[in-house]
């Protein structure tokens, strides 16, 4: 469906693309390429009105995969800016490139059994993570406003959880490794380390243990095979009529009627 | 190693003084930098820069020998005439550093010594040979 | 010793948490007997470990740079002294020529604060813990807290290279014949072994391409100091102290050399002050410095 602005061009309205009827046009640059796009559309959704479409570096349009990290810079200005494309709205002079994906050292083997200790594990995974020179470039590019260098400045350091928990916000967008000097990957280094970290320096919790034991025992198997044995009608019908925790129930208060399957 | 008198690469050694700073002609060749490397440098510190002043900018560059200063300073500290031939050493690495020619493989360097070394022996190791 | 515990601002740096961490507890416990308190900086990163020799590497001071701010923010905001206190020789090294480099060159300081965004405006005096001992504690007055009796002990201070050198720029002591451990040591009451190798390079980061030369340098340094009677070397540096202490495992190089423990500074300063020294680590020496001093350490490893 289009509809028709005062100077007769079309805007795609629908499930894609509602600017306000009075949006003005401005100009920004895709790559190099000139384009008049409504004002108060995201950069994602302004590449989708001048007719990209997009089979990578769009992903949840929410703001939390990371698929669509964008490099962008205001005509002028010597700032590169960063942002992801489904969450920055496009300035008049934007001159932007996508990054949907940037070459990283992923660890493709990572043996969460080992005995060696998570600080020399990183260590020996990642021996370029001592090549930070503190420029903190990583820190000011992240869409995510972590503070990259510092949870490096970590794992150097052999903290591991502490590099773990503050990288946590991380959304792998790979922007932060696209403009590291020291060659570092990051994003691929946090990941590894809250791998490494949930594993190794969590401490267990005796409950998820239990209710694993309870899972593993068979004790919900007859649940289940009762599920399975119902057509399609009776299934709506128990998902409709199931009894529901109000939203604003104080945690461990609310017990439903029926605990025939607790 | 041969000298060449005729070839000099006046260009590059300028290049390299402005780049560390120090000043090439000073030396006087009494050789105390020489007598104090530990690292017992084979062209020795002296000796390199007596290339420099020669004008044999390859031959100082190529040394074999600059590797293996560890920055210790001794000869920067007793130097007479103020020069520094560790800065001038970490220079001629540098070059090849910037020319993409490092001394140590991250992929294949021992796992062992990364693990259980001082951090600082990693850090100020990759500054210096990568 | 005072009422009121003076606060110092304190930079550790990535080794003092790892593997010099005996270094750390051991200085930290030894302060509190002093009546001082190491006030680590809340968010630090790792200075780079070596300070840049050539003059147009102005990345080696970014990190630097970002540790002198952190600590400056740190000071105005609680209204101490603007002093950072440092325990690793490699630190100290790199956070002092920082710091005298912007002294000298205002344009340096410019351009590194305006690529990093941030405001350093060079107040900060980086000293170490060495420095603090003497010139704001005083040797005379540490030796009236010593405990221990130590004349038992023949002890040779090691310097290594970047405590002293360049002078110019550090300023701690003469780089060719320095006093400030044989002083240390003295206020302690060891018997301080005075030897030619003291501030001869270990091999420093050499380990990592040649480390048959550090084993060479190493024993060429103990082998020295064991001819002149000492039973134990004490240093400021982790590296220094790895590569005198670990080498010793070169089983050909040091065939005739009995080991010899390297111990920190502060290590012995808590042995000195009678201090349990369970958490320091002595234990995890390569050459075991308790059975000399009949140290206590924790054999478990429990403490790490």
């Amino acid at each position: 469906m289009t509809k028709c602005t005062e100077d007769n061009k079309p805007i795609m309205v629908g499930d894609r693309t509602i600017p306000p009827p009075d949006a003005r046009y401005i100009t920004i640059s895709i790559m190099g390429q000139p384009y008049e796009v409504p004002e108060t559309l995201t950069i994602l959704k302004a590449m989708e009105f001048v007719g990209y479409q997009f089979k990578r570096g769009c992903g949840c349009r929410g703001g939390i995969c990371g698929a669509c990290g964008t490099f962008y810079r205001i005509e002028g200005e010597h700032t590169l800016k960063t942002g992801l494309a489904c969450q920055t709205v496009v300035e008049p002079g934007m001159i932007l490139a996508q990054v949907p994906f940037f070459p990283s050292n992923r660890a493709s083997e990572l043996d969460l059994e080992t005995k060696m200790p998570a600080d020399q594990q990183i260590a020996t995974m990642y021996p370029e993570i001592f090549r930070c020179v503190g420029c903190g470039t990583c820190t000011r590019t992240c869409p995510m406003d972590i503070d990259v260098m510092g949870y490096i400045a970590h794992f150097k350091r052999g903290d591991i959880m502490g590099g773990a928990e503050q990288s946590f916000d991380c959304i792998m967008c790979g922007l932060c490794a696209a403009r590291c000097p020291a060659n570092i990957s990051q994003f691929n280094v946090a990941m590894t380390a809250r791998r490494i970290a949930s594993v190794k320096l969590t401490p267990k919790s005796e409950v998820t243990a239990a209710r694993a034991e309870q899972v593993r025992s068979g004790r919900y198997e007859p649940m289940l095979a009762e599920l399975c044995e119902m057509d399609k009608d009776e299934l709506k019908k128990l998902y409709v009529e199931r009894e529901r925790e109000p939203d604003l129930a104080k945690p461990g208060e609310w017990m439903p009627e029926d605990q025939t399957h607790l | 190693m041969l000298i060449n008198p005729v070839e000099k690469d006046q260009k590059r050694i300028s290049e390299l003084e402005l780049a560390t700073g120090e000043s090439i002609s000073d030396c006087y060749q009494c050789g105390k930098c020489t007598a104090g490397c530990p690292a017992s440098m084979d062209p020795a510190p002296s000796v390199l820069i007596q290339f420099l002043k020669l004008g044999q900018f390859e031959l100082a560059k190529n040394a074999e020998s600059i590797w293996s200063c560890m920055a210790c300073l001794t000869c920067s500290e007793r130097c007479p005439k103020n020069v520094s031939p560790a800065a001038i050493i970490e220079g001629l690495k540098n070059l090849h550093l910037r020319d993409m020619d490092p001394r140590v493989n991250l992929e294949t360097m021992s796992r062992d010594f990364l693990a259980h070394s001082p951090q600082m022996a990693i850090i100020s190791g990759f500054r210096k040979f990568i | 010793m005072s009422e009121k515990t003076v606060r110092v601002p304190y930079y550790p740096g990535c080794t003092m948490k790892t593997k010099a961490l005996g270094f750390e507890r051991s200085a930290m416990d030894c302060a509190e007997v002093i009546g001082f308190e190491m006030d680590e900086l809340k968010d630090w990163n790792c200075c780079g470990a070596s300070y840049p020799l050539t003059k147009d590497n102005l990345m080696g001071l970014t990190a630097p740079t970002n540790i002198l701010v952190e600590a400056e923010r740190r000071c105005q905001k609680e209204e101490v002294d603007p002093n950072l206190l440092t325990l690793c020789v490699f630190c100290y090294n790199t956070l002092k020529r920082t710091e005298f480099a912007f002294g000298q060159d205002e344009k340096k300081l410019e351009t590194i604060n305006a690529f990093l965004d941030r405001k350093y405006e060079g107040s900060i005096r980086v000293i170490h813990y060495l420095e603090y001992l003497r010139d704001v504690i005083g040797f005379d007055n540490l030796a009236k807290m010593v405990k221990t009796d130590m004349s038992k002990y023949k002890v040779a201070p090691y310097y290594g290279c970047l405590l002293l050198k360049p002078q110019k720029e550090i300023g701690l002591d003469d780089p060719e014949d320095p006093v400030i451990l044989h002083n240390f040591l003295d206020a302690l009451g060891c018997k301080v072994i005075d030897f030619p190798a003291q501030v001869d390079c270990c091999g420093s980061y050499l380990v990592m391409r040649e480390p048959e030369k550090v084993s060479k340098l190493s024993y060429d340094i103990l082998a020295d100091a064991n001819e002149y009677g000492a039973e134990t070397l004490v240093t400021a540096c982790p590296l220094c102290q790895s590569n005198l202490d670990q080498s010793q495992g070169d089983k050909v190089q040091f065939a005739d050399l009995d080991g010899m423990p390297v111990l920190y500074f502060t290590q012995l300063l808590a042995i000195a002050f009678g201090l349990d020294t369970k958490t320091h680590l002595l234990e995890e020496h390569h050459i075991d410095p308790r059975p000399l001093f009949e140290a206590s350490g924790s054999s478990d490893g429990e403490s790490k």
